[in-house]
C-alpha cells in the first residue's frame, strides 16, 4: 500500500491554522506556567512539580508507543531529561502538555529506532512470545491482555508516522488538531494518516490467526457485559 | 471482533511504572546536569536577527537535524537519506578559490577530496547550496545526490541551503575520534558547522536544528533548536548538546559566495574592512568577508543576507503579493478569482486561520501556498484594519 505522507493541498481553503489564544487564562494555566518560567530557570523544584503533572500521561504514552516494553521507565527519565533541557526553548506557542507530547514522541521514536539497530541477545524473548507473564490473573483478564498483546503486535507493523498518530488519536484521544502540533504535520496529513493506519490494522486483523482463536473468549465477554 | 473492540481493550492497559525509581534516577541526572548556558527569556527581537530571510523560509521548512549515527549503523546515515528525495547526482561546481586538484569550475562528484589551499573556497551546488570552506578545511563528498552530504575531517563550512519541501538538502557529517558520526543535516536554513577535534561547533542564524537519531527514512526528529542559536557538543556523546540563544552568542553569517567582480552589477557593495588585530580567530574559523546589503548594514554586529521585504498595509498590496505567489500556478490565459478572509489583531497583523473561498489555486505547489501563507502571516499588517477583512483577488 503506497504511503501518503505527502503534505496534501488545503482542499478546503483554510492557508494555516494558528493555534488558538485562550481569552481567559485559566488558573491552571497561569500556575503553570510560572512553574514552566521558574523550571527553564533551573527551578528543581518547580521542574519536579511539572514533572508530577505530567509524568502519568508521559507514562502511558510511551508504554503504548512501545507496545509495553520493559523499557517504559527508562524511557520516560529521558523524556524528562530532554524535557528540562529544553525548557528553556519553551516559548508557549502551543499547550505545554502538547509540547511535552512532542518531546515524548521523539524520544521513543530515538529510542525505537535505537532499539532495532541493537544486536537480540539470546536471553531476550522475542517480541510476539506467547507466554504472558501475567497468566497467575484470572483467564478473561489475561484473554484480554492476550488480545492487547496481539493488537500492540499489529501496531508494530504499522509505519511509525501512522502508528504514531493512530496512538495519539485512538487511545490517547488527542485531536487531530494537537497531534499535528506534536507531530509537525499538516491536520489533514494526521487525518491521511489516521485513516490509512485504521484501513491496515483492519486489513491486519483479517490476516491474524491469533484473533480469531481470541474471538471466542470476546464474544463469551460481551455477553456477559451489562 | 472489530478494530475499535481492540482499542477498547488497548485503552484499559496501563503501564505499572515504579515511581520511586523514576523519580531518583531522573532527579539525580538533572542534578548533574550542566549548568545551562546563558539564555535570553524573551525571544530575540526580530531587528536583533542575525539574517532574515524572507518568505523564502518557513520555520518549519527550514527545519534542521543534528543527527548521531553510531558507527555500527553507518550504512544507515546513508541509506537515510537515500530514499527521501530524488535529485541530480550533481554534487555542484568549485565557484572559486583554491582547491587542490579543483580548479574552480571543477565538477564535484562522490568521493572526492575537498582540500582548502586558499582562504577561503566557494562551492555552489545551483538551486540547492552554496557553501564555503575556510584554509585548511578537509572534506570529502559522501553523497552526491540529493542531500548533498559532505563529511568534515578538518576545519569548517557554512552553508546557505534553499529550503525543500520535503527531506533533507545537505548534511554535514563529523566522525568522533571514538568512531561515532553527527551529522547535521538541514532542509533549508543558513549555519556553519565547525569542528576542533571532537568539538562540534555550530551557529545557526536561521531555521531550526533537530537534534537526535538518524531516520531509517524520512526527515530526522529531535529536540528542536531554533535560531538563533549557538551549540556545541562533543561528538561522542549527543547528550553533551548545549545552547546559547542570546544572539550575541552566535556568529554572523558570512557570504557564502565569491565576492562580486568590480565589473559585476550586484547588490552586493565592498565589505567593510576588518581590523585583523581585534580579531581573535579559532583554529577552524573562516577568514571570509562579512555579508553586507546595499539596504542592510550590520544590526548588533551581525549582517543580513536578504533585503527584509516591506509590510503590506493595504489590502490592494495584499491581494498583488497573493496574486505573484500564485501567478505560475494559473494556466495561461486564464484568471483565477477568490476572496481571502482574514481576522485581524489590534496591530492589523492576521490572526486565526486565513480563508480563501474557493480555495487557493487547487493544484497549487506547496512553494506557492507557502509563499501565501508567509504573505498573509509574516508580511500582512493592514492599517486602520477592523476585525475581519475579505480581500478579493484575481490571479492572472
Amino acid at each position: 500500500m503506497a504511503e501518503r505522507d505527502t503534505e496534501e493541498p488545503h482542499q478546503n481553503g483554510i492557508v494555516s491554522v494558528a493555534p488558538a489564544i485562550p481569552f481567559a487564562v485559566p488558573q491552571k494555566m497561569s500556575e503553570e506556567s510560572e512553574l514552566i518560567a521558574r523550571a527553564a530557570k533551573g527551578d528543581t523544584a518547580a521542574f519536579r512539580a511539572l514533572y508530577q503533572r505530567h509524568r502519568s500521561d508521559v507514562a502511558r504514552l510511551v508504554y503504548r508507543m512501545l507496545s509495553g516494553s520493559a523499557d517504559v521507565e527508562d524511557v520516560v527519565q529521558e523524556v524528562f531529561v530532554q524535557v528540562y533541557r529544553s525548557l528553556k526553548d519553551f516559548r508557549g506557542q502551543s499547550k505545554f502538555s502538547t509540547w511535552v507530547h512532542r518531546v515524548a514522541v521523539n524520544v521513543v521514536l530515538m529510542h525505537r529506532r535505537a532499539a532495532r539497530s541493537r544486536p537480540t541477545y539470546s536471553e531476550e524473548l522475542p517480541h510476539d512470545h506467547t507466554v504472558d507473564e501475567h497468566s497467575v490473573l484470572p483467564d478473561e483478564d489475561a484473554e484480554r491482555r492476550a488480545r492487547v498483546r496481539v493488537f500492540q503486535n499489529l501496531l508494530e507493523k504499522l509505519a511509525d508516522k501512522k502508528r504514531t498518530v493512530f496512538i495519539l488519536h485512538e487511545l490517547e484521544g488527542i485531536s487531530p488538531q494537537e497531534i499535528a502540533s506534536i507531530v509537525g504535520a499538516p491536520v489533514l496529513t494526521v487525518r491521511t494518516r489516521l485513516f490509512y493506519a485504521r484501513r491496515e490494522l483492519e486489513a491486519l486483523m483479517a490476516t491474524e490467526p491469533r484473533l480469531a482463536a481470541l474471538r471466542g473468549t470476546f464474544a463469551r465477554e460481551k455477553e456477559e457485559e451489562p | 471482533m472489530k478494530l475499535d473492540d481492540l482499542i477498547r481493550d488497548a485503552k484499559k492497559d496501563k503501564p505499572e511504572v515504579d515511581w520511586k525509581s523514576v523519580d531518583e534516577k531522573l532527579f539525580a541526572r538533572i542534578e548533574q546536569e550542566p549548568r545551562q548556558l546563558a539564555t535570553s527569556d524573551e525571544a530575540p527581537a526580530e531587528g536583533a536577527r542575525v539574517v532574515w530571510i524572507g518568505s523564502a523560509i518557513a520555520l518549519a521548512a527550514a527545519a534542521a537535524a543534528l543527527v548521531l549515527v553510531h558507527p555500527t549503523s553507518g550504512g544507515v546515515g546513508i541509506d537515510s537519506h537515500a530514499g527521501v528525495m530524488g535529485g541530480s547526482q550533481n554534487a555542484g561546481i568549485v565557484a572559486a578559490g583554491d582547491v587542490q586538484n579543483h580548479a574552480p569550475g571543477a565538477q564535484l562528484a562522490r568521493g572526492d577530496r575537498i582540500d582548502v589551499v586558499d582562504q577561503v573556497a566557494y562551492f555552489e551546488a545551483p538551486g540547492k547550496v552554496r557553501w564555503t570552506a575556510s584554509h585548511g578545511s578537509l572534506l570529502h563528498v559522501e553523497h552526491a545526490a540529493s542531500p548533498l552530504v559532505l563529511s568534515l575531517e578538518n576545519g569548517a563550512a557554512e552553508a546557505q541551503v534553499t529550503p525543500v519541501p520535503n527531506g533533507e538538502a545537505f548534511a554535514i557529517d563529523v566522525t568522533a575520534s571514538s568512531g561515532e558520526v553527527v551529522r547535521v543535516a538541514v532542509h533549508g536554513t543558513h549555519l556553519r558547522v565547525a569542528r576542533d577535534g571532537d568539538k562540534i561547533t555550530v551557529d545557526l542564524t536561521e531555521g531550526v536544528v533537530s537534534i537526535g537519531a538518524p531516520p531509517r527514512r524520512g526527515s530526522t526528529i529531535g529536540q528542536l533548536v531554533t535560531a538563533p542559536a549557538h551549540v556545541e557538543l562533543d561528538a561522542r556523546d549527543l547528550s553533551s548538546v548545549r545552547v546559547d540563544h542570546a544572539p550575541s552568542a552566535v556568529r554572523p553569517a558570512e557570504r557564502v559566495t565569491p565576492a562580486p567582480r568590480a565589473d559585476q552589477e550586484t547588490a552586493f557593495v565592498a565589505p567593510p574592512t576588518i581590523n585583523q588585530s581585534t580579531q581573535t580567530l579559532q583554529p577552524f574559523e573562516i577568514v571570509g568577508q562579512p555579508l553586507t546589503t546595499v539596504t542592510s548594514q550590520a544590526h548588533h554586529g551581525a549582517t543580513s543576507l536578504v533585503e527584509r521585504p516591506a509590510m503590506l498595509t493595504t489590502s490592494d498590496e495584499v491581494a498583488a503579493a497573493i496574486a505573484a505567489c500564485g501567478k505560475d500556478q494559473v494556466r495561461p490565459n486564464t484568471t483565477f478569482s477568490t476572496n481571502l478572509t482574514l481576522h485581524l489583531k489590534d496591530d492589523g497583523r492576521v490572526t486565526g486561520d486565513a480563508i480563501f473561498n474557493p480555495p487557493f489555486v487547487p493544484g497549487a505547489s506547496e512553494s506557492a501556498r507557502q509563499c501565501a501563507s508567509d504573505v498573509i502571516f509574516k508580511r500582512t499588517k493592514l492599517a486602520g484594519g477592523t476585525d475581519t477583512v475579505t480581500v478579493p483577488i484575481e490571479i492572472k
